[in-house]
């Protein structure tokens, strides 16, 4: 069958024979396909995992090194079968766009051999995002920040708070009247009205108590700070902004109205939640229920944790009481033993930090998958590879080990000479150096190109334009990006500044563009690449005529 | 009788004497100029049938019916008109220390030029020349012939270089990518490699990997590899080099077959130090000195006024007993060459009659050549 399948190529499509397309594109796609299922598979998200992994894409670093290492074997395996022939070496008839269809093919196995790991945390993600959509993860979310005031938690630790602008804040909130303003990113943001913090009377004779630092205003009502009411709740990334605030909001407002059947209610829903995930309480929401509703002060409570194994610290008492040890409150831990070594557990708990990590993992999964942005460094090493390959098919070896060499010499020169110029005017400027550098660099790419047409003008003897075409084939895709470099030094350098240096005007236009899209013009370098690549390849075809020497 | 005919007679002559080697040669010739798919089948299952019954008595009768197929879809065919397809003219080539030419050359459709000299005389200079490798200090190369740019150019001018580079993997493969390549269709392509394998005699070699073939088989293979690519100009550097007397014979009688086909006639220049066999084979010979070119025939003409006989010759006797023996028969000069005597003779001297005085004077002899038609004369001068 792949004997045929070769065979039928060889005659029908030579180039595609040649190339070895066919036989490294099905090795790379069976090797995508198993990132792509070795993602999904440990993309499965651990409802029982009590430890708290924020860095949910843990497996990165070992799945860039396999990507590369598995990547490169590829390539350099097919490698080996594609230059075994070369008819463009030989001078075997060309199509004028054989050679770009040529780079394509190497651009095509280069992508597709390196994105592996981008595959991979897309799989990830994708069996993350599968579990549930994205609405009922945010109703999920809403119910696990709501619950989570009355499990054992961080309280606020604000000077005071006021009622009066809490309510404010909440009503503009509800009623949708906040102010919106776009930012940078175009990322729409509300604008949370500051709080006017009411002056500390902090009373310095008295470092043990003070009313002003360790109460809090809700409501018109004194409240201790470590009263339930000045709790604060669990924030999820799915949750927009200002979400979270609501769900605070909203449990608080039953506590000061002392709605009952609204906390019962939603200390059962959690329990629901909890069922159905086969997780463990040593509690029932019962009595949940009445280990937190002290609707007095919301400070007589039972602390309940939020998992077995994280003991307690019960703020109340460890405030003022330097004392105060976790494993003798055995009020909220207990202890047991394991091969004689004591350890802390909670006394009550609930699962909610098992549930906090899994449903961060799947919020994670919705609000930052992988993206364009996060590709952008692979498909640029991918293109360089490609025309690094490229430039080997079209050009000699001798000449392509001396285009590296010479040009490995020349950076080196190059940024050193930016950087004694540098250091060596009086003013330091930080982006003297990199000018000096990208203008030394636009000023070879420059005299290469008269060459390159000099010599296809001439059309005797390549004499050294065997190093500058390979020279141009790596230099050139940066061509857009020194433009975009220079551009950004002009805007810098003209910008008009007051006295602490920042602009007194809004940027518009071009300088606008090229400051808020810095990645979209990386992706556009490379459709410019991809454009320009065509006319050059075609010239290199006919450069190859002219006699060697 | 026109080409075509003359060879058509030749190949019945080959069956008549049973040669069949060389009449199956001659009959793929034949066929790959009908450039028909049904010849090319017909020739193709005749040589499988050939190869599973080597002795079978209607072998004769069955070439002789695709001879006449082949004959008479030929014969209503137009031959080309052989033309100059290449001109170099006050061609230069300076090195460091070495200056090439100035070379004059006139290459026509269907001719063999051969190029002797010593080595580092600028033979391999002036094939890398013609073929647009190397760009010429001064003069001019002219092809005659359709091309749109240099690599287009480059395509229909073959040289093959006197060590070649390897081949990677089947050796079919290589000459099938060769032949799409160059434009063959996917129905034609295999069927093409078929017959040029047989026609250089390579089919059982066939599955063989480069590095165990022999340098000669190697050269045939490049030879088939570049029948495939439909050259305009063929440029060979030294492909007797590392062939055997026998082979050398053979690949010389090849390329005259390719080079004079009626119908697909190619120019071709190679260069050797088999003097003698390219003469046999060449329409024109060029000699290089120190990248200085001699032509044989226009050193002839040129000296035609003076010219003598020169004998190259092989005897146990001294010098000065040759010399003295040869006097009378007309003897200018007599030279000794490591091993041969070179002798001169004015003009009026034939070499019968210096046959007659060797025997007259029983003079003894072991190797005997009239050179002085050919540029062995430069060598020894």
């Amino acid at each position: 069958m792949f004997k045929k399948t070769q065979n039928y190529l060889l005659l029908h499509h030579p180039l595609l024979w040649n190339t070895k397309f066919i036989p490294v594109i099905i090795i790379t796609l069976i090797i995508n396909i198993l990132f792509f299922a070795s993602g999904y598979f440990t993309g499965a998200v651990d409802f029982n995992n009590p430890h708290n992994l924020n860095e949910y894409r843990h497996y990165e670093p070992m799945v860039i090194f396999l990507n590369l290492i598995i990547g490169l074997l590829v390539i350099i395996l097919w490698l080996t079968f594609y230059f075994r022939n070369n008819g463009f070496k030989s001078f075997y008839p060309k199509k004028n766009n054989s050679l770009y269809k040529e780079w394509l093919i190497i651009l095509t196995v280069c992508l597709l051999n390196f994105s592996n790991t981008a595959i991979y945390e897309y799989a990830f993600d994708l069996r993350a995002r599968n579990y549930y959509s994205k609405e009922e993860v945010i109703k999920r979310t809403n119910l696990l920040s709501s619950a989570s005031i009355f499990v054992d938690g961080s309280f606020h630790h604000w000077n005071r708070f006021d009622r009066t602008q809490y309510n404010e804040l909440l009503d503009s909130l509800e009623n949708n009247n906040h102010r919106y303003e776009y930012k940078e990113y175009d990322e729409e943001v509300v604008v949370i009205p500051e709080i006017e913090p009411v002056p500390s009377v902090y009373d310095e004779g008295n470092e043990l108590y003070n009313p002003e630092r360790d109460t809090v205003c809700y409501f018109e009502n004194q409240y201790p700070i470590t009263s339930l009411i000045n709790k604060q709740n669990l924030k999820f990334s799915i949750q927009e902004n200002i979400h979270d605030s609501i769900n605070e909001w909203r449990v608080k407002t039953w506590m000061l109205n002392r709605e009952k059947d609204s906390i019962k209610k939603l200390l059962d829903d959690f329990f629901v939640l909890v069922n159905e995930h086969n997780l463990k309480a040593n509690i029932t929401s019962k009595q949940w229920f009445d280990f937190v509703y002290k609707p007095n002060t919301y400070n007589a409570y039972q602390i309940v944790g939020d998992d077995e194994f994280n003991e307690i610290n019960d703020e109340r008492k460890s405030r003022n009481n330097k004392e105060y040890k976790t494993r003798n409150d055995l009020e909220n831990n207990r202890l047991e033993k394991s091969e004689n070594t004591p350890f802390v557990l909670a006394k009550y708990y609930v699962p909610l930090k098992r549930m906090e990590n899994a449903y961060d993992r799947i919020s994670g999964a919705y609000v930052s998958p992988i993206t364009y942005k996060d590709i952008l460094g692979i498909i640029y090493f991918t293109f360089i590879t490609s025309l690094v390959i490229f430039s080997f098919r079209v050009s000699s070896v001798k000449n392509w080990i001396i285009s590296i060499i010479s040009l490995g010499i020349t950076g080196l020169i190059s940024f050193i000479f930016s950087l004694i110029i540098t250091y060596s005017l009086i003013e330091y400027h930080s982006r003297i150096q990199p000018f000096t550098f990208i203008t030394i660099w636009a000023v070879i790419l420059i005299a290469f190109l008269f060459y390159f047409s000099y010599i296809n003008r001439q059309k005797t003897s390549k004499k050294l334009s065997g190093i500058v075409v390979n020279a141009l084939l790596w230099i050139l895709p940066f061509t857009l990006l020194m433009v975009y470099f220079y551009l950004e030094v002009y805007y810098d350098v003209t910008a008009i500044r007051d006295s602490y240096g920042d602009r007194v005007y809004e940027r518009t236009g071009l300088e606008k563009f090229i400051y808020y899209n810095t990645t979209e013009i990386f992706y556009i370098n490379l459709a410019v690449i991809l454009l320009y690549m065509y006319p050059f390849t075609k010239l290199i075809k006919k450069w190859k005529g002219i006699a060697e020497a | 009788m026109n080409e075509f005919e003359k060879q058509y007679q030749e190949i019945l002559d080959f069956l008549k004497f049973e040669d069949y080697l060389l009449a199956v040669k001659r009959i793929i010739d034949f066929t790959l100029d009908t450039q028909e798919i049904s010849f090319y089948t017909k020739t193709c299952n005749l040589l499988d049938w050939l190869d599973n019954n080597p002795n079978d008595n209607s072998k004769k009768e069955k070439l002789q019916e695709l001879l006449a197929e082949l004959h008479s879809a030929l014969i209503k065919r137009p031959q080309q008109i052989r033309q100059n397809i290449l001109e170099a003219s006050e061609l230069t080539k300076k090195y460091s220390g070495f200056t090439l030419g100035p070379v004059n050359l006139s290459l026509n459709e269907g001719d063999i030029i051969g190029l002797v000299g010593e080595n580092g005389n600028g033979k391999t200079t002036l094939l890398r020349s013609l073929c647009g490798e190397l760009h010429p200090t001064s003069g001019h190369i002219s092809y005659n012939f359709k091309h749109e740019d240099l690599y287009e150019l480059r395509t229909k001018l073959v040289y093959i270089p006197q060590r070649t580079d390897t081949w990677y993997g089947s050796m079919m493969d290589n000459l099938l990518f060769t032949a799409t390549s160059y434009g063959f269709s996917p129905q034609e392509s295999p069927l093409v490699v078929e017959l040029v394998v047989a026609r250089l005699g390579l089919r059982k070699f066939r599955k063989h990997k480069w590095k165990d073939l022999s340098s000669g088989y190697k050269m045939r293979f490049e030879l088939a590899r570049m029948l495939l690519r439909k050259p305009k100009v063929l440029l060979i550097d030294e492909p007797l080099a590392n062939l055997d007397i026998l082979a050398q014979q053979t690949v010389l009688e090849d390329f005259k077959a390719i080079a004079k086909s009626a119908f697909r006639p190619i120019g071709i220049i190679l260069s050797s130090q088999q003097l003698y066999e390219v003469e046999k084979t060449s329409d024109e010979v060029i000699f290089l000195k120190q990248g200085i070119q001699k032509n044989l025939k226009e050193n002839n003409e040129a000296n035609d006024t003076e010219k003598h006989l020169v004998i190259e010759f092989e005897s146990p006797w001294s010098q000065s007993k040759l010399n003295d023996c040869l006097l009378s028969t007309g003897l200018v000069s007599l030279q000794f060459n490591g091993g041969t005597y070179i002798a001169t003779f004015n003009g009026n001297v034939t070499i019968n009659h210096f046959m007659k005085a060797v025997i007259d004077q029983n003079i003894p002899v072991v190797y005997i050549r009239d050179i002085s038609n050919s540029t062995r004369r430069f060598f020894v001068s």
